[in-house]
């Protein structure tokens, strides 16, 4: 792992330059964390929404109970 | 980099392709503001979020997977040999990355790799990511209103990622074992991207089911009107224009064809076969014209089926783009649009399927269409610059259509939407349906709106 800049001077030959990004080496390290990232991500939105509809779901047939027993004759026709 | 040529050849083609990919950004716009419009007002921000998402997920999964895949599957499973190295496409080699094509740090790579690939990967790479987009975004039009978003993300990047990465290397690449053994052929990715993603579409539509109301007790179908027919017009607009980059994209701008003798440059297709921007600006234009007609014959003029044909004769025709007189390119527009049109009213009626937005005609059948099409139509061509690959033919280009639709596009959409509808996370409760996706949104905006009248009329004496 490097943590010196990757280029210290532009007056070299650029034949001769590869990886302009510092940190070179530590790709895999932060790929691996990128992707854990994503993947938390992921799982947060599977379970966040599974609640939330859960929660909407509830809630709205709550609102339609409410409103059968306030308008009874509306509902049974 | 080392002669002028070279570096005038490289470089261009980096701005080339980086145009290109501005170009295809507006497909995604197109087909958001598409998928909105035909959304009824209570679900257009949920569409809008479903669809806007799929960029970054289907990025993470392309930049990850994809890529590398797209170059390590060019032999198929076993066919032609193993796994492809391909170092360069790795998430974490160096050439992903900002690189000036000088020594490469990594032993895995070799100077003949950074300064190919230092130019040229990104934009490369977005080129293709902008087409895994694409095949996101068919799925999203079709299965708007009740689908849930995590389910929805998971399975476009199983296609955007996967699967249409392993049939664009296996049909879509110089040396791809159907292009060596079927003399698949493929051009403008009629059924790498279109037919696979219509078939994904079609799987995902028969685990899900229709949209509450959509079919009367009788079977036939409602109409569900759109909320904004002019965010679809100019949607369709915007995603003719993105298919100007896609068109380009699929083309190598520079490339030396005469490999023996002296130099020859000319644009090639992804077969490196050559072909011109001039020869194939003629075929799409006609496609587009053969489609519209069509279109609006078929329709008796409805404007959303119009465009959706001129779409669906590019489609069609793209497959064989490359080498058509562009009558071919005309007359096989206007033939995939009318047996789409056709196929599609009649799938509907008969499995209850509820495409909102004609994606799998416009996408799915014309792909096949386009490529079986081809096989006839290019019959005897060669489908590669190198020797011994099968030339074009017909049932090279029906099996790979069958293979392409069903196998790569259907089955692993099926298999794992089934899998998210067991499990209960593919599609919303029916109470949210018949309240809409933003029916909470729309509750605080009618609340927000109704406390700021009372404030204002508060302070207005």
């Amino acid at each position: 792992m490097n943590f010196t800049p990757t280029i210290e001077a532009w007056s070299r030959n650029p034949q001769d330059t590869g990886p302009l990004y510092p940190f070179v080496g530590t790709e895999l390290f932060l790929s691996v964390l990128c992707l854990i990232f994503f993947l938390i991500f992921m799982v947060w939105k599977f379970r966040s929404e599974r609640n939330t509809y859960d929660h909407q779901a509830s809630s709205l047939r709550n609102d339609v109970r409410d409103k059968a027993e306030d308008f009874p004759s509306h509902f049974d026709a | 980099m080392g002669s002028e040529l070279s570096a005038l050849t490289v470089i261009f083609t980096e701005f080339y392709y980086w145009v290109t990919v501005v170009f295809m950004f507006l497909i995604h716009v197109g087909f958001c503001l598409y998928e909105v419009g035909v959304s009824r007002e209570r679900n257009k921000l949920n569409t809008l979020m479903k669809n806007s998402m799929l960029i970054p997920t289907i990025t993470i999964g392309f930049f990850f997977v994809g890529w590398w895949l797209y170059f390590a599957a060019q032999n198929g499973p076993g066919i032609t040999g193993g796994l492809k190295s391909a170092a360069w496409s790795e998430p974490w080699s160096e050439l992903m990355a900002p690189h000036l094509g000088g020594s490469p740090e990594s032993n895995d790579l070799s100077l003949d790799d950074t300064a190919t690939w230092s130019r040229l990967n990104g934009v490369f790479w977005a080129a293709f990511l902008l087409f895994s987009w694409t095949a996101g975004s068919i799925l999203s039009g079709a299965v708007i209103e009740r689908i849930r978003s995590a389910a929805f993300w998971t399975l476009a990047m199983l296609v955007g990622c996967i699967t249409w990465v392993i049939a664009a290397a296996w049909g879509w690449s110089d040396t791809g074992w159907m292009v060596q053994k079927l003399g698949y052929h493929d051009a403008y990715a009629s059924g790498v991207i279109h037919a696979l993603a219509g078939g994904s579409a079609l799987a995902i539509l028969f685990q899900l089911g229709p949209r509450i109301g959509r079919f009367r007790e009788d079977g036939s179908p409602r109409v569900f009107p759109a909320h904004n027919t002019w965010m679809i017009i100019i949607g369709m607009f915007l995603i003719y224009t993105g298919f100007w980059g896609f068109y380009a994209a699929c083309n190598v701008p520079i490339f030396d064809i005469n490999a023996d003798g002296s130099p020859f440059f000319s644009a090639v297709t992804i077969y490196l076969t050559p072909t011109t921007l001039s020869g194939i600006t003629f075929n799409f234009i006609m496609a587009l014209t053969g489609g519209l007609l069509i279109g609006y014959m078929v329709s008796k003029g409805d404007p959303f089926w119009t465009f959706q044909g001129g779409l669906g004769g590019i489609i069609t025709a793209s497959a064989g783009n490359d080498l058509y007189h562009p009558t071919h390119a005309f007359f096989v527009a206007v033939f995939g649009v009318w047996i789409a049109y056709k196929l599609h009213y009649w799938v509907e009626r008969k499995f209850k399927l509820d495409d909102a937005v004609g994606a799998v005609a416009i996408h799915g059948y014309c792909g096949f269409i386009g490529l079986v099409a081809a096989g006839f139509i290019l019959w005897g061509y060669p489908s590669s610059m190198n020797d011994g690959y099968a030339s074009i033919n017909p049932v090279g280009q029906t099996l790979g259509a069958l293979l392409i639709f069903f196998g790569l596009g259907f089955i692993p959409c099926y298999v794992f939407a089934g899998l998210f509808r067991r499990l209960g996370l593919l599609r919303i409760p029916m109470e949210i349906e018949l309240a809409g996706l933003d029916h909470r949104i729309i509750r605080s905006e009618d609340e927000d709106r109704t406390e700021l009248a009372d404030f204002e009329e508060t302070i207005n004496y």
